[in-house]
């Protein structure tokens, strides 16, 4: 059963990426790629939530994601496994590094900014990967675009990340600590 | 060179929108320990406050895009 802070969480998550979603669309496009985008700034929002809170973070970034990219693309399968599927992943990829390394999202010690500055890249790779190469299976895209597309992932996600991320945790981790859904109770 | 009114308008929302976020910041900072402290009884109050920051970090995004777009000529008026 979802108790009302975890639907509150996974809400103000996609409300608050949504519009920045469409427009990091509209803003800095990927020519030749769908409703992509080279600076996906609601990347950085979504990372914060699901390192604070979890798979509920991270599912407001899909939601946030699938509404946004079908907007212009339509309401398909491949735009649901394309960046919906892939935003939902990148942000676990990040949380689970962060637990294999013993990690925390306050930035404190000098383990939590190298996790930090590796899970980021790491997770956009994965996720790139994931993105382009579904893009490929449904003929959206050619091999030698795979590249220019998992390259140019990486690179703006990571960068939005890190932008609107790093100050994030650094300014608030402190005081989202205090709630029973912070998911790195000692 | 007469400013047009569209831009005018949301300008000075924009512009009042921004002090309206760095006096909350400023605020904010202030009262960090008095809302720490609150917030560790009351749960909500945290919420409310981090949920309120996000927000505001969103809006402050969405008007730097504004003004880039204008910038580069992609809004006119």
């Amino acid at each position: 059963m979802v108790s009302v802070r975890q639907a509150a969480i996974t809400g103000v998550t996609a409300g608050l990426c949504l519009p920045l979603a469409l427009f990091a669309i509209i803003l800095v496009p990927i020519p030749g790629l769908p409703a992509a985008s080279g600076f996906w700034i609601p990347a950085g929002f979504y990372f914060a939530m699901t390192l604070w809170f979890g798979v509920w973070g991270a599912l407001g970034g899909h939601i946030a994601t699938v509404l946004a990219m079908g907007y212009f693309s339509g309401y398909t399968l491949q735009i649901w496994l394309d960046g919906g599927l892939g935003d939902l992943i990148a942000p676990l990829v990040a949380y689970a590094i962060f637990k294999a390394a013993g990690a925390r999202p306050d930035l404190k010690r000098r383990r939590d900014w190298v996790t930090w500055l590796i899970a980021v890249p790491v997770a956009s790779l994965v996720c790139g990967l994931w993105v382009h190469t579904v893009n490929l299976m449904f003929g959206v895209i050619t091999w030698p675009f795979w590249w220019v597309g998992v390259v140019t992932y990486l690179v703006g996600d990571s960068l939005a990340i890190f932008t609107v991320g790093t100050p994030l945790l650094k300014a608030l981790t402190d005081f989202v600590k205090q709630s029973p859904m912070y998911v790195w109770r000692e | 060179m007469s400013v047009p009114y569209t831009l005018l308008f949301i300008s000075a929302v924009y512009a009042l929108t921004v002090v309206v976020v760095i006096l909350d910041f400023l605020q904010s900072r202030m009262l960090r320990e008095v809302i720490a402290r609150e917030a560790s009884s009351r749960s909500g109050l945290l919420y409310l406050h981090v949920f309120k920051l996000l927000a505001e970090a969103a809006i402050i995004w969405l008007i730097v895009a504004f003004v880039g777009q204008v910038w580069m000529g992609w809004i006119k008026f």
